[in-house]
């Protein structure tokens, strides 16, 4: 395995070249040629990059932002932790949208990222050198994280399989986090057995996490026939969504059915009330959060505060101050606490849809990537484009995207399970890489 | 209803005082007046809501958690008496997700 996993490292660092995509923040091939050396275990052989908000020891760890340009994490996140004792070696740290707040990638204080299918496009973010670093070719696979869709929409963008997993099913310990209580480490790979093979090695309970719960038993895909599969459908997920999206991902559902699985219609009516629930929840906990780049504990250590406040991105900016007014005494009720109970009410609709279906399906984005700088200017028009992956966050249930066969941009199918059944969502993944 | 004007940028640049000037502020309440008009129908819509299932979210965070001895709470409500207002006491002792 040792022989391979080192011409792997070497494949990877040929195929990345000058990174004309500027996926990575940070490459350490020294550091991944020794570490190939020794590569053992059931991930060995497999090259992964890692978001740069997770930390990996030794290495800097910007989260995408100039406040944090010379900061070096002096611990292991658990997921890097278990990529490396399973035997994966780690090319280097990928760019992302400053500290995860945006939807395409452009909001690297570092350049944004570039789509490999069609460099003049976003690849989608915010995990946007983890969905490139594997379109590209050059990683097996990449570890990013998922707030409201930041792992499934680089995903679908550049056409990767990725897994958004149950909360509390891998640990963020070591994670710098948007909002704590939405997110999680999240996979990407060339293909869904890669992605399963991930899970099973980061998945798992933590003592350094104690939202950490289940078996971790992930790895495995079981096989699902087609014939025995109650798929979801609901209408309300397909209301202005593009027709160059809408019309493969009908196309894959009908092949679906047409190898036995039955597609029930399924209503979900809170479906569009979830993106600004999703984002007043995000804003207050993104302020709390950002609470200790004060300069102190982490952060620059500027000469003014003025200077200070100057290496964070309008897109930062706009959240801090954001969360910090819904979360104000006079506020909360109105924004806060409303959004609490629609992330309720989004969270029984998904229950109650779980108890008819298997699993639901609709696509992962509204539209195929667009342009790059289209949106940068326009919050809303980026926000909207979370749509249909913000549900999956707010119930913590975990959520799929598989790339379908197209020609011309990539297009994600996505898959939503009930919470704890990430294998199942996995094995219907890799049901429809298999039809397409 | 709108969250933010630029009118009250400085109160917002207050509350944000760690990370934002009331110049960056007023700089920004155009878009962010924009967002939260998009975002205005969310009480509203909350509001049409029935009482959401005390189990709607329970089954992905809250179950996984024990909770607390009553008389654990209680200590903690006293030890943080002197400074929290009635207010968030009120948030302390509000299960999340209810009113």
């Amino acid at each position: 395995m040792t022989s391979s996993a080192i011409e792997a490292v070497e494949r990877a660092l040929a195929r990345l070249g000058d990174d004309k995509w500027n996926a990575f923040l940070h490459v350490d091939a020294q550091r991944a040629r020794e570490r190939a050396r020794n590569a053992e275990g059931p991930l060995a052989g497999l090259v992964l990059s890692v978001k740069d908000n997770l930390a990996l020891a030794g290495m800097p760890m910007t989260c995408g932002s100039l406040h944090l340009k010379d900061y070096v994490a002096p611990y292991d996140a658990t997921v890097v932790e278990r990529l490396e004792r399973a035997g994966a070696v780690i090319l280097g740290k990928t760019n992302m949208d400053e500290f995860a707040a945006g939807s395409s990638g452009e909001n690297s204080a570092f350049g944004p990222t570039l789509n490999p299918a069609d460099i003049t496009r976003v690849p989608g973010g915010s995990s946007s050198g983890a969905g490139a670093s594997v379109a590209s070719g050059v990683c097996d696979a990449a570890l990013g994280s998922d707030t409201g869709g930041s792992i499934r929409c680089p995903a679908s963008f550049c056409g990767v399989a990725a897994l958004k997993p149950s909360y509390g099913l891998v640990s963020r310990y070591g994670l710098s986090d948007l909002a704590m209580s939405l997110e999680s480490p999240a996979p990407a790979a060339r293909d869904v057995t890669t992605l399963a093979r991930i899970m099973g090695a980061i998945a798992g309970p933590d003592a350094r996490d104690a939202r950490t719960a289940g078996s971790g038993e992930i790895g495995t895909l079981h096989s699902q026939m087609a014939g025995t599969l109650r798929i979801g459908v609901p209408e309300e997920a397909f209301t202005g969504v593009a027709d160059d999206v809408s019309r493969p991902v009908r196309s894959a559902l009908a092949k679906l059915e047409r190898h036995g699985a039955t597609l029930l219609p399924i209503h979900l009516p809170t479906i569009h009330d979830a993106l600004a629930a999703y984002y007043v929840i995000n804003y207050a906990e993104f302020a709390s959060a950002m609470q200790r780049f004060d300069g102190t504990r982490y952060g620059t250590t500027a000469a003014t505060p003025e200077d200070a406040r100057a290496t964070f991105g309008d897109e930062v900016k706009r959240r801090i101050l954001l969360g910090t007014f819904v979360t104000s005494r006079e506020e909360r009720g109105r924004w806060y606490d409303a959004a609490l109970r629609v992330q309720a009410a989004v969270a029984a609709d998904l229950a109650r849809a779980f108890g008819a279906c298997d699993i639901l399906a609709m696509p992962t984005m509204p539209v195929r990537a667009f342009k790059l700088g289209e949106r940068i200017g326009d919050p809303r028009a980026m926000y909207a484009a979370d749509v249909l992956t913000v549900p999956a966050n707010l119930a913590g249930v975990p959520a799929g995207s598989v790339p379908l066969n197209v020609s011309g941009l990539p297009v994600g199918l996505q898959l939503l399970g009930p919470h704890g059944a990430d294998a199942r969502v996995l094995s219907v993944m890799k049901l429809v890489e298999d039809l397409a | 209803m709108t969250l933010l004007t630029a009118d009250e940028a400085p109160r917002a640049a207050r509350l944000a005082r760690l990370h934002l000037s009331e110049a960056e502020v007023v700089r920004l309440a155009p878009a962010l007046e924009a967002i939260t008009r998009d975002f205005s129908s969310l009480a509203e819509r909350a509001g049409q809501l029935a009482d959401p299932p005390a189990a709607a979210l329970g089954a992905t965070r809250a179950d996984e958690i024990a909770p607390a001895a009553p008389e654990v709470t209680e200590g903690i409500l006293r030890a943080a008496a002197p400074r929290v207002d009635p207010a968030s006491r009120a948030i302390l002792t509000t299960p999340r997700g209810s009113p």
